[in-house]
């Protein structure tokens, strides 16, 4: 990842009407942002579409970046907005569960099948739950970050994570092996 | 489980890897979606007038042949059905919504600043209609619930933006004192007049925030 001063000069680029500044940013960012669309919405298509409306809408609401935050809380907000008010397509989720169902039988280890039950037990989170979850745990942002990503209060970042990691607890309860890692 | 262990586990679950084709072929894919979107005829940001400019536009059109047999016939109409099934009935919006909408307006308004010409409530959804450039002057948002024959939406808007309601393109407008008109071929009403307007719609209006 390039420093964010170069994320700022890309997005200046990206303003003045530089495609290859903004394709640049978009692959420095894109990753994340479809790692937290796929996490959010629990289906790869879901995520393409998501990931790709988020790069639209931060195109065309370039001039709306006022530097106060960085390029990637900026990207993350939008994201997350996205990902809240997406309606749930029932069809593709029940699509993505037979492909990882599909995955863990072709897979000779145990990780997808691990990895399908805590995505579900992410599912079973409400959204907003689900996001402060995906941006403090898994992208490794601060509550402050979260709150300004989610637009919300710090407070209330921390009382949805309370909630999240109680019903998680519950909900991966045996999952827990000591020393098993990827 | 603790947190640490709680953490081990969601950290374990790693997001399906896409092939690296993908990844290369994603920054275009975005541009070009882009540059369709682009291409497409795009809608015009309307800039909301005064209220005294809109409500003598209003006037004008009223004043026509056509559409003031039309809006008389339509003003009638609207008065059977306040004063046979209006008077009485529960208020259509309740608070819990109204609290939405506004937590929904602010979050949004903070990201597009200056953009949101309204947001629309229905049973798809929640949809934005944001103006091409942050030039959408700053005025009191409205909220305003309708309810017709194809169901209810609800909206967050602005005096001198445009709706569409069930299909029907409606003009918004508001006066000094935070009276709404609401202006379609299929609907009009009037907050001042308490008018409820056509074929079975309700309408109910009032700003957003809270008056002091």
């Amino acid at each position: 990842m390039v420093a964010t001063d170069e994320h700022r000069r890309r997005l200046v680029q990206s303003q003045n009407g530089d495609h290859s500044a903004f394709e640049a940013l978009i692959r420095d960012h894109q990753r994340m942002i479809y790692s937290l669309c796929y996490r959010m919405s629990g289906s790869a298509e879901d995520a393409e579409d998501l990931s790709q409306e988020t790069f639209i809408q931060a195109y065309q609401h370039l001039d709306a970046f006022r530097g106060e935050a960085g390029v990637w809380t900026w990207l993350y907000r939008i994201a997350v907005n996205l990902c809240l008010n997406w309606r749930k397509r029932e069809q593709r989720r029940i699509q993505a569960h037979q492909e990882w169902s599909e995955q863990e039988l072709s897979t000779p280890g145990e990780n997808a099948g691990r990895a399908q039950q805590v995505q579900e037990a992410l599912m079973k989170l409400t959204p907003k739950q689900r996001a402060a979850v995906i941006l403090t745990t898994y992208d490794g942002l601060t509550h402050a970050e979260a709150a300004a990503a989610l637009g919300c209060s710090e407070t209330t970042v921390s009382w949805r994570l309370f909630a999240a990691r109680a019903k998680l607890k519950r909900l991966l309860k045996g999952q827990f092996k000591p020393g098993v890692s990827q | 489980m603790n947190d640490a262990e709680l953490n081990e586990v969601l950290r374990r679950a790693t997001v399906p890897e896409r092939e690296a084709e993908y990844w290369e072929r994603f920054p275009g894919r975005v541009i070009a979606e882009l540059e369709r979107r682009r291409q497409a005829v795009p809608t015009p940001a309307k800039t909301r007038a005064s209220s005294a400019w809109a409500w003598t536009g209003v006037l004008g059109m009223l004043l026509s042949r056509p559409a003031l047999a039309a809006a008389v016939a339509v003003i009638c109409l609207g008065l059977v059905f306040f004063l046979g099934f209006w008077r009485g009935q529960p208020a259509l919006s309740n608070d819990s919504q109204l609290a939405a909408a506004r937590k929904y307006y602010h979050e949004i308004e903070a990201l597009f600043p200056n953009q949101v010409q309204a947001i629309v409530f229905d049973q798809r959804g929640t949809h934005l209609v944001l103006a091409q450039e942050p030039n959408v002057p700053a005025s009191p948002p409205l909220y305003l619930k309708v309810c017709g024959p194809k169901g209810c939406q609800r909206f967050v808007t602005f005096s001198g933006q445009q709706i569409r309601v069930n299909g029907d393109v409606c003009d918004v407008l508001a006066d000094g004192r935070g009276e709404v008109l609401l202006v379609g071929r299929q609907l009009l009403w009037s907050d001042a007049k308490a008018v409820a307007a056509s074929d079975g719609y309700q309408v109910e209006a009032r700003a957003l925030e809270n008056r002091l």
